[in-house]
């Protein structure tokens, strides 16, 4: 199958059980990712960003649909299976201290990323070690130091190399730069767009700042409530949103005002965000949404084109 | 009410088998009752030791060299571990960085949100809990009837991020210190808290120190703006003023460095090199090692804050004499 994407996520959901009710987290998404290419994830606090996510390199199983990685069915594979698919699907986190081992050292927790996925001997991994701190740019003296005493951006990049030890072939980075301040911010971005080159990899890159999804991806997805509601290029979904929601996430930038009498007013969304819990029916947007007609609470709009590649669900779009 | 706050010469450095780390090295500001000041600067720049330091919260190998933090009539830095408890949480509210510290993980989120009511007395659980229930809707919590019984595992990161807000709140302290209280959250919700946060300061005076990276977030709730790097403030200036006249190569830097959703393809501008852990005291400017500026003299010489125009500040030996907003 020579058009296989590396990636293809087919109407996936996942659901929690919380105290009796069902919350619905995820709920029937598709896309699929090539290699070399990077997929944006962008939307409210809570619409499932992180859960689809972690459900497409199976660090949680979906409830429904099917995550194929390389052409297999990640479902089906055995676990001896699941762990050599593993060493080509990675995660970078937003805080990059929590999800470092406090009591090894920064080149221990490089080289384990490599024991756990029985890679090279023991003077081949620790050479490897050497070549990523260097790669990320950090300096092989920070192989003997403990996490909590490296700067948030050192941080980052260490976790950055122990991803990228065992030569993954895609990465979900969940908010890798949201806790770093701004010149540190575009460093980690230049990092993993010349990684990206390097080792042809494929991202899915979840943030919240736009202006880096629009920087770095190819297709840009936009979740509201568990769903998708857009996607398409970057350059496109940015330049002409098509859903309402989308247009609202842009407009909420806040840009440096010309002048303290020139900043914005402080007005987001309407309305109250609807509870996870019992999804509106009809358009999940319709309560907050400045366009709503009668049919939008009726009737769900289905995903559908609104140019080539450019897809919206809602009624109007187009 | 005052929750006005005067921060004088504070120096805070860590013990650390290596050697000594001087993180905050003679940090001075003053925030107004019912002002909002945000505090921006590189990481590591001692923002959050700053904070944590006023509040008694350092770490254990941290230690307080030198300074005064007054409030009201009160130096926090001398506060006995009891007194300042019953500031912490009360007196002042705080929302802090690290997702994973601010809330505890086996506690339902509701009982979290009452905790401070009931710990400092101010009202019995009936009451906390309708006020708390309150709260959470008020950050943006869908559903806080159900949301009240869950535990902070089960929430994202941007609603564990509400959650510790509602907690600051919880006691209507009189300053707010709040270290990046929008950074995991996006931008729509981010405008929500920000402007809950902003009628609060209004309807009660509150005053709010907040620490961010984001100079969106910054420049459009703030009144005033100090920048901070290697441990000292290189600018302080009011919003119109930082917009218009930024005059530190550091801050210049940052507002050039910015992302905007408009720049796909050109290429990033980022400010070279890194922050350096200081291992000692100042002897010049700290940022001296990436500043394209620097001279001999930036090396050997601290540069001291000069007056540039009305509440605009900066410390740098090489401020042009046009960059003065008066002259
Ligand atoms: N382990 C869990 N148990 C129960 N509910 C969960 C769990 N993990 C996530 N959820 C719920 O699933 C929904 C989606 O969460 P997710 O973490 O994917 O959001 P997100 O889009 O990443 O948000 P953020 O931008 O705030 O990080 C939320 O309502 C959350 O409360
Ligand atoms: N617990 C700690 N132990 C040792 N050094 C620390 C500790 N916490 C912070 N530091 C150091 O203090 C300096 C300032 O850190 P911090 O205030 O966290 O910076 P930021 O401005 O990013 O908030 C840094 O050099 C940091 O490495
Ligand atoms: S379908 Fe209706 S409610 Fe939904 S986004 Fe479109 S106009 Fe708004
Ligand atoms: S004092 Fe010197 S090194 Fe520091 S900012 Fe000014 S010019 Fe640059
Ligand atoms: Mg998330
Ligand atoms: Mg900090």
């Amino acid at each position: 199958m020579p058009d296989e994407p590396l990636l293809r996520v087919e109407e996936v959901s996942k659901h929690f059980k919380v105290r009796g009710r069902t919350l619905h987290a995820v709920e029937r998404v598709s896309f699929e990712l090539d290699a070399g290419q990077t997929l944006g994830l962008v939307g409210e606090s809570g619409s499932g960003k992180s859960t689809l996510g972690r459900v497409a390199l199976r660090l949680l199983e979906a409830d429904a649909g099917r995550v194929v990685f390389q052409g297999r069915d990640i479902a089906k594979l055995s676990s001896k299976e699941l762990r050599q698919e593993r060493r080509h699907m990675q995660i970078i986190f937003q805080d990059p201290l929590a999800s470092l081992n406090s009591r090894m050292t920064v080149g221990a927790a490089i080289e384990d990323a490599m024991i756990i996925q029985g890679v090279g001997t023991r003077a081949e991994r620790r050479k490897h070690v050497d070549e990523l701190l260097e790669r990320v740019g950090l300096p092989l003296s920070a192989g003997n130091a403990f996490p909590f005493e490296l700067s948030g951006g050192q941080q980052q990049r260490v976790g950055i190399a122990r991803a990228l030890a065992v030569k993954p072939k895609l990465v979900v980075c969940d908010e890798p730069i949201s806790a770093l301040d701004v010149s540190i911010q575009v460093q980690i971005i230049d990092l993993l767009k010349d990684l990206q080159k390097e080792m042809n990899l494929a991202y899915i890159f979840i943030s919240h700042n736009l202006g880096v999804v629009q920087y770095l991806s190819d297709r840009v997805m936009v979740l509201y409530l568990g769903e998708v509601v857009e996607q398409g290029t970057a350059q496109d979904l940015f330049a002409d949103p098509q859903h309402p929601y989308t247009r609202v996430l842009i407009d909420s930038i806040l840009k440096i005002p010309e002048s303290s009498a020139e900043r914005r007013p402080m007005t987001g969304l309407p309305g109250e965000m609807p509870s996870p819990f019992s999804p509106p029916v009809g358009c999940p947007f319709h309560p907050r949404c400045a366009l709503a007609q009668d049919r939008c609470s009726a009737e769900k709009p289905q995903m559908r084109a609104v140019a080539d590649g450019h897809l919206a669900a809602c009624h109007f779009a187009g | 009410m005052s929750g006005a706050l005067q921060v004088k010469n504070l120096h805070v450095r860590f013990r650390r088998p290596e050697g000594v780390i001087h993180a905050v090295n003679g940090v001075s500001f003053e925030v107004a009752s019912g002002e909002w000041l945000g505090i921006l600067g590189e990481s590591g720049s001692g923002k959050s030791v700053t904070m944590l330091a006023l509040l008694g919260l350092q770490s254990e190998s941290a230690f307080v060299a030198q300074g005064e933090a007054l409030f009201g009539d009160r130096d926090l830095l001398k506060l006995s571990e009891r007194k300042l408890q019953s500031v912490r949480g009360r007196e002042i509210g705080m929302i802090f960085q690290s997702l994973s510290a601010g809330l505890n993980p086996y506690i339902r989120i509701g009982d979290q949100v009452m905790e401070p009511m009931l710990q400092h007395a101010l009202c019995r659980k009936p009451e906390a809990r309708r006020r708390a229930l309150a709260l959470l809707s008020e950050v943006g919590l869908a559903d806080p009837e159900t949301q009240f019984r869950r535990y902070p595992f089960e929430l994202s990161g941007g609603m564990r991020q509400r959650v510790m807000t509602a907690v600051a709140l919880a006691c209507q302290p009189q300053l707010l210190i709040a270290d990046e209280p929008t950074t995991a959250l996006d931008t729509t919700i981010a405008i929500q808290v920000l402007r809950m946060l902003r009628d609060i300061c209004e309807k009660r005076q509150m005053t709010t120190v907040m620490v961010t990276h984001d100079l969106g977030v910054a420049t459009n709730v703030c009144d005033r703006i100090i920048v901070m790097y290697g441990g000292m403030v290189m600018e302080t200036a009011d919003v119109d003023a930082f917009v218009a006249r930024a005059a530190h190569p550091y801050t210049r830097g940052l507002k050039e460095a910015l992302v905007d959703h408009r720049d796909r393809g050109r290429p990033l501008r980022p400010i070279p090199g890194a922050a350096e852990t200081l291992w000692e005291a100042p002897r010049g400017c700290p940022f001296a090692p990436r500043c394209s500026l620097a001279d001999e003299r930036c090396d050997r010489e601290i540069p001291n804050l000069i007056a540039l125009g009305e509440g605009h500040e900066a410390a740098c030996h090489r401020l042009e004499e046009g960059m003065s907003d008066v002259g």
